[in-house]
């Protein structure tokens, strides 16, 4: 997503990341990553529920995606690190437009399951025209 | 469940470098919450 930084910046999206490892590892992430974006730390993974983001099955671990996502990664040249956190806990992706409701909600089922940069920009760019149709108002009615 | 269509839920939590962020903060902006699976 890193590399849609300036497009989604253009848009007037703020991006958020959240964890819930607290203290040094999330420091280290921040330092070691480059992260550009804050990193909130949800410890007791309250906002997690909120989103209905719980624990995984074995097979959303340890299935094929996961492999074939860890497979791309290496080839890509990125490092894999052992985990020394919860493996179990889902991730996932929310977008809330700026009236503060929640325009794409996705649990991702493994780590290889994020919705695509391209469908978070549709989202945005859609909603965008839509804030500017006035109430009421259908297009063949702006005539 | 799918949220869409609802409204976001509120937070109040501190970022890596213990700032207070909360969902009003980002209020008149899209903001995309990005969930970590795990910082490994």
């Amino acid at each position: 997503m890193r590399e849609h930084e300036a497009e989604l910046s253009d848009l007037g999206l703020a991006v958020a990341v959240v964890t819930f490892e607290a203290g040094f590892l999330a420091r280290r992430y921040v330092e070691e990553s480059g992260l550009v974006w804050p990193l909130l730390v949800d410890e007791k993974r309250e906002l997690y529920r909120g989103y209905v983001m719980l624990a995984a099955s074995f097979w959303d671990i340890w299935g094929p995606k996961t492999w074939w996502a860890y497979g791309k990664a290496m080839l890509a040249g990125q490092k894999l690190h052992g985990s020394q956190g919860d493996i179990s806990q889902r991730g996932g992706d929310v977008l809330i437009d700026p009236a503060g409701t929640v325009r794409l909600h996705h649990v991702g089922e493994g780590p290889a399951d994020r919705p695509a940069v391209a469908k978070l920009l549709e989202t945005i760019r859609a909603g965008g025209q839509e804030q500017i149709v006035p109430s009421g108002h259908n297009q063949e009615e702006r005539r | 469940m799918d949220l869409t269509g609802k409204p976001a839920v509120p937070f109040a939590l501190p970022d890596a470098q213990g700032k207070m962020h909360h969902l009003a903060d980002y209020k008149g902006a899209w903001l995309l919450l990005v969930f970590h699976r795990h910082l490994g």
